[in-house]
């Protein structure tokens, strides 16, 4: 029987759907983002990502990371690159690996002694999905040590200090942590620390949804169903308006940005958070500085961190409480004077956003340079 | 309300719909004016009163002028109609910036130089010469005022060309408005076929390469020379693609409703002299300003000399009509400039320039006015010219994905010359339309930038 002009369009739409589709689904990888399930990981109370899993990141760098045990981006294998004691294995939180193992250690110019392991705590910054595994700061670390330390990278995007002070206690043991080295680029991120019991990642939470959903769907119908669904910040639900206007101007500054908060926060005690910060551990612990400076704003370059008086009261209560710090602010500041700036990418901006490869490269060439003293 | 707001399609659907089940002229038309009324009020309902001041003063003016048994009675009455429209457009447009240039010679006369905050009503540039356009057509007899109120302030009103254009004549709407159109599955079809393609073009083309524009047009001192050739050749993409693509919407939604509008642009960067690109950029615009300001100056049956000063005068003021700001005007005076030049060679010499030399210069030409176009001010000009003439130093920035858009700009026009330009129009039989349709639609919903961004043309 043949089909009507209708029918035929309709077939012709139909399978032209499909197909579209297909090409879409095909060829997505090149430009969305992983969204991939995760798994609640019963050391370290979290949501990680599960190991053996490749994680895509496509907007600001493009890179592929391998997921490790624990969700350790870009790591495959808890033990050192160099194993100096102790079996290589790929499992062991409860088997000893790694190099050479020192435990508790008091003072922190141990942390650099050769052959420690170290755990990389932090953000976004220190997961550095943005850019290669071998470019990340761990692996930076670990390649400009010659191998002589391992670096755990446990940082996650969106963690601050109450992360990780949660987390510290709970992993030492199992990882055979030596000491703990904290990227620290939005320094209220470490105000935040206090000591609080951990409770086990929950079924019922939000993270547990969403994997549910990661689970069964493709990476581009769940981005397809996000921009359709939320507002440019990916996560407030978006508002249909048909009411006329004006809309009354209301602030999208988010209230912790706001100048009280701010001056707050110069005038921060920081006893408490380092205090519970120390209190975490034994171990000795390690911030490096590294805020985004300089940034280009407007027409000018701001060489001047903001969080500088903040950060000036910050060092002396935390040396007092035996943590080294860092401060990797001059050496970023020379870097993007001589043209090689530390942060940004080219399908992102140059000056802003995440470290880039040789951001990480400073960062690890400051931290070898500091074991070198050490080791001298 | 935004062509590129979620809240836009299922505005238009259900206009659409009540569109499609009001049985009369007078129906259709009243619901028409209340949607695009309520269009406007979306984005602040306070100027609504603009809007129909500028209608009611244009209906009546043209109705008196009509029975004036005088010319000077016609004229009194076109003078009232352009001091109202161009008194407000110049009161919400221009005020502070005459007051800005002028302040030193204000303050030497001892008169302060106080500027004051005014909102610049969006689509007033587009609607005052909608209007005016009206009046003078009935002014010069080319045309009769229309007898219904209800299709004169409609076509004023009306949503698709009410904020951005297309500039569309009275004459060519209001006969339109005068019928209830036929209804056409081929031509609604089309209609959405070319919003389709007015939103990726904004949304994934424009937006895209805005992003890379934006920042080296903020600091362009920190940037190197190809970087900044890079930004400029953006920002002939991005401008090109947010105005096509919002004409494209404006067209499409016409489209199916019923009514045609005149196209605005035809691919403008394959033109080969200055002239020409005018032909093919803001069509509508160009029209305007050549039939009501170039000629009513005296066009070019007078002196060459006069012809060279209303071509400067009617390039400027079009300068001037984009924006109250210095940087519009040079572009404008640049452009009046470069079809002067253009006129005395063609005037002097019987020999045209080879079709790529006269390609070059005229991108030369066009390139460096949108460097004008763009900079926020004079300064930051200034400072791009001469770090893209002397490739200067700096960060080398080239995203890729605006490398990708200029790629998608001269793909585009390319095929356009060639047989595939029946194709881009993707027929609804084609096998290849549903792909191409279905991969557009996913890939707004996958890629398009995130967060507000108005359409460029909005600030005029």
């Amino acid at each position: 029987m043949k089909s009507t002009p209708v029918q035929s369009l309709v077939t012709t739409w139909l399978v032209g759907g499909i197909t579209g589709t297909l090409l879409i689904a095909l060829t997505s990888p090149l430009f969305v983002r992983s969204y991939a399930p995760l798994q609640a990981d019963t050391v370290r109370r979290v949501w990680t990502l599960p190991a053996g899993q490749t994680y895509r990141w496509r907007s600001e760098g493009y890179a592929n990371t391998s997921i490790g045990p624990h969700g350790m981006p870009g790591r495959t294998s808890l033990s050192g690159p160099k194993n100096t004691s102790g079996p290589q294995t790929k499992t062991g939180p409860q088997t000893k690996t790694g190099p050479q193992i020192k435990t508790g250690l008091a003072n922190t110019a141990d942390a650099f002694a050769w052959g420690t392991r170290l755990a990389l705590w932090g953000d976004s910054q220190a997961e550095g999905v943005c850019v290669t595994d071998q470019q990340k700061l761990f692996a930076r670390i670990e390649a400009q040590s010659d191998q002589r330390v391992a670096v755990l990278p446990l940082a996650r995007s969106g963690e601050d200090a109450a992360d990780w002070v949660t987390q510290i206690p709970l992993v030492e043991q199992p990882f055979q942590i030596d000491a703990h080295v904290l990227l620290i680029v939005d320094l209220p991120d470490l105000a935040l620390a206090v000591n609080a019991p951990v409770p086990a990642p929950s079924t019922s939470d939000v993270s547990a949804a969403n994997s549910a959903l990661a689970a069964r769907l493709p990476a581009f119908i769940i981005q397809a169903a996000r921009h359709l669904l939320t507002e440019s910040d990916d996560t407030t639900r978006r508002k249909l308006r048909f009411r006329i206007g004006p809309v009354a101007e209301t602030s999208t500054r988010h209230a912790a940005n706001s100048p009280a908060i701010e001056q707050q926060r110069d005038e921060l005690d920081w006893r408490p958070p380092l205090r519970a910060l120390r209190q975490s551990t034994d171990r000795p612990i390690v911030i490096l500085y590294a805020p985004k400076v300089p940034q280009i704003i407007g027409d000018q370059m701001v060489a001047s961190d903001p969080m500088a008086e903040s950060f000036a009261a910050m060092k002396p209560v935390a040396e007092s409480l035996d943590i080294r710090v860092i401060d990797a602010r001059p050496l970023l500041l020379e870097s993007a004077l001589a043209g090689d700036w530390p942060h940004g990418f080219q399908n992102g901006q140059i000056a802003a956003g995440h470290l880039n490869a040789w951001g990480n490269d400073l960062l690890a060439s400051l931290l070898v340079d500091a074991m070198k003293q050490t080791n001298k | 309300m935004l062509f590129t707001q979620l809240e836009f399609p299922i505005f238009l659907v259900a206009v659409l719909i009540c569109v499609w089940l009001s049985r009369t002229h007078t129906a259709r038309n009243s619901l028409l004016l209340v949607a695009s009324y309520y269009f406007y009020a979306y984005w602040d309902y306070r100027f609504c009163g603009l809007l129909l001041l500028s209608t009611v003063v244009d209906f009546v003016v043209a109705k008196q002028m009509f029975r004036a048994q005088t010319t000077s009675t016609r004229r009194s009455l076109l003078l009232i109609s352009l001091a109202v429209n161009l008194g407000v457009l110049g009161f919400f447009k221009y005020f502070n910036f005459f007051i800005d240039s002028a302040r030193p010679l204000l303050e030497s006369i001892g008169m302060s130089g106080q500027t004051l905050q005014i909102i610049l009503p969006v689509g007033i540039s587009f609607y005052t010469f909608q209007t005016l356009s009206y009046t003078i057509d009935v002014y010069r007899g080319v045309l009769k005022p229309v007898n219904r109120f209800l299709d004169f302030a409609l076509y004023v009103a009306f949503f698709p060309q009410l904020v951005a254009g297309p500039i569309v004549r009275a004459r060519e709407l209001l006969p339109q408005l005068a019928t209830v159109p036929e209804w056409s599955g081929r031509r609604f079809y089309s209609g959405a076929q070319q919003i389709l393609r007015g939103t990726v073009k904004k949304m994934l083309l424009a937006d895209r390469l805005g992003e890379a524009v934006d920042i080296v047009f903020a600091s362009p001192d920190f940037y190197d020379g190809p970087t900044l050739w890079l930004a400029a050749f953006a920002y002939a993409g991005q401008i090109y693609y947010d105005f096509s693509g919002y004409s494209d919407i404006a067209i499409g939604a016409a489209k199916m409703l019923g009514y045609r509008f005149p196209i605005n642009f035809r691919h403008p960067y394959l033109a080969r002299s200055t002239a020409e690109f005018w032909h093919r950029w803001h069509m509508t615009l160009s029209r305007w300003l050549r039939d009501y300001l170039y000629i009513s100056l005296g066009g070019n049956r007078v002196s060459s000399i006069v012809t060279y000063r209303n071509l400067m005068i009617t390039m400027t003021l079009g300068g001037l009509w984009h924006g109250a700001a210095w940087t519009f005007v040079l572009w404008g005076a640049w452009h009046g400039m470069a079809l002067s030049v253009q006129r005395w060679f063609s005037n002097h010499t019987r020999r045209r320039p080879p079709a790529a030399v006269g390609w070059a210069l005229t991108m030369g030409v066009v390139l460096l006015g949108w460097v004008l176009f763009r900079s926020p001010d004079l300064a930051i000009a200034k400072t791009m010219l001469i770090r893209m003439a002397t490739l200067a130093d700096g960060i080398a920035w080239h995203p890729p994905l605006a490398l990708l858009a200029l790629a998608c700009l001269l793909v585009e026009h390319v095929a356009w010359r060639t047989r595939l330009r029946k194709a881009m129009r993707l027929p609804i039989n084609a096998w290849y339309s549903p792909i191409a349709t279905t991969v557009m639609v996913w890939s707004l919903l996958l890629y398009a930038p995130r967060g507000f961004r108005p359409f460029v043309y909005f600030q005029f």
